[in-house]
């Protein structure tokens, strides 16, 4: 069943601020229950001045998660190759020295990507319009995802810093 | 002799699943693993005896409402308890999930409690 309102005005229901704080929702949602040890830092709306350009460092790693419909974007998280294994560590309830394997930190820092994407399209796109999500992808982070960032934000992992953001790209 | 098959895309998720299973207390012999629908089925035809699934929605190769569609009519196990763990919980994937066959549904992120309510009744 169809419960979307087709007249909505996305400009409107889905404003940058709107996404940025729903993306901050969402963060908080899942690393509350799965990940702990994570300090909010900041948000910034600025376009091009990504928090996620600081990463620049091979080992730095990107989880991307697409979502399509009357609106097509990414939801991104960045981190470097520590604050991913802090991610791992935390999702698989592991302790500190625990190793884990490059392939098990990528997997783990997609499939925290691919819940962030759940909760977001739960909240704030399925209210719109019909979206659905695509794979999470891991890659080294390229910058510029999309044709324009709604914003950026901020967290402070036990070992490197993590942030999220969100791309709109109407070619999705 | 309890045998549980999660399907998942996820070797994480996975893992975190059989955790929390631990950590709710939940009883279970022996955990199949498959990361897609069809590896689902493949495992499902290999161990007829699995008496529940847990499985993912959002996967490559076949999607989770696919695999429940294919559960309930190819292999015909109407009755086998098949629970749906994904992220998204909104009320048309739900409504999907219900209508193709689940039992149950849970959203990621999850509890051992949510997990431990999903599958009350049909696993002790």
């Amino acid at each position: 069943m169809d419960n979307t309102d087709p007249n909505k005005d996305l400009s409107t229901a889905l404003n940058d601020d709107v996404l940025l704080s729903t993306l901050k929702n969402c963060i908080e949602e899942v690393f509350s229950m799965m990940v702990e040890h994570y300090e909010y830092g900041k948000s910034t709306q600025d376009p091009r001045t990504a928090a996620g350009e600081a990463l620049t460092e091979p080992e730095d790693l990107e989880a991307i998660v697409g979502f399509s419909g009357r609106l097509g974007g990414s939801v991104i998280l960045r981190c470097c190759e520590g604050g991913a294994v802090n991610i791992a560590q935390g999702l698989l309830m592991m302790d500190a020295g625990e190793s884990l394997e490059k392939e098990e930190v990528c997997d783990a820092l997609a499939e925290c990507a691919n819940m962030v994407a759940g909760a977001f399209k739960t909240k704030v796109l399925d209210p719109v319009a019909n979206f659905s999500l695509g794979i999470p992808e891991i890659r080294v982070p390229e910058g510029e995802c999309g044709d324009y960032r709604c914003g950026a934000l901020e967290y402070a992992l036990q070992s490197g810093k993590l942030t999220a953001e969100i791309w709109i790209d109407p070619r999705q | 002799m309890k045998k549980l098959l999660i399907v998942d895309d996820s070797a994480t998720m996975r893992k975190i699943i059989m955790r929390v299973l631990r950590q709710a207390e939940i009883s279970v012999d022996e955990i199949l693993e498959a990361s897609n629908g069809v590896e689902g089925l493949e495992q499902l035809a290999s161990n007829p005896e699995v008496q529940m699934i847990l499985s993912d929605i959002n996967m490559p190769e076949m999607n989770g409402i696919d695999f429940v569609k294919a559960v309930r009519s190819e292999h015909q196990k109407e009755a086998l308890p098949m629970v749906m763990i994904t992220t998204e919980g909104g009320e048309a994937m739900v409504d999907a999930a219900m209508s193709s066959g689940a039992n149950g549904y849970v959203t990621k992120p999850f509890t051992p409690d949510s997990i431990r309510g999903a599958l009350e009744g049909f696993i002790g």
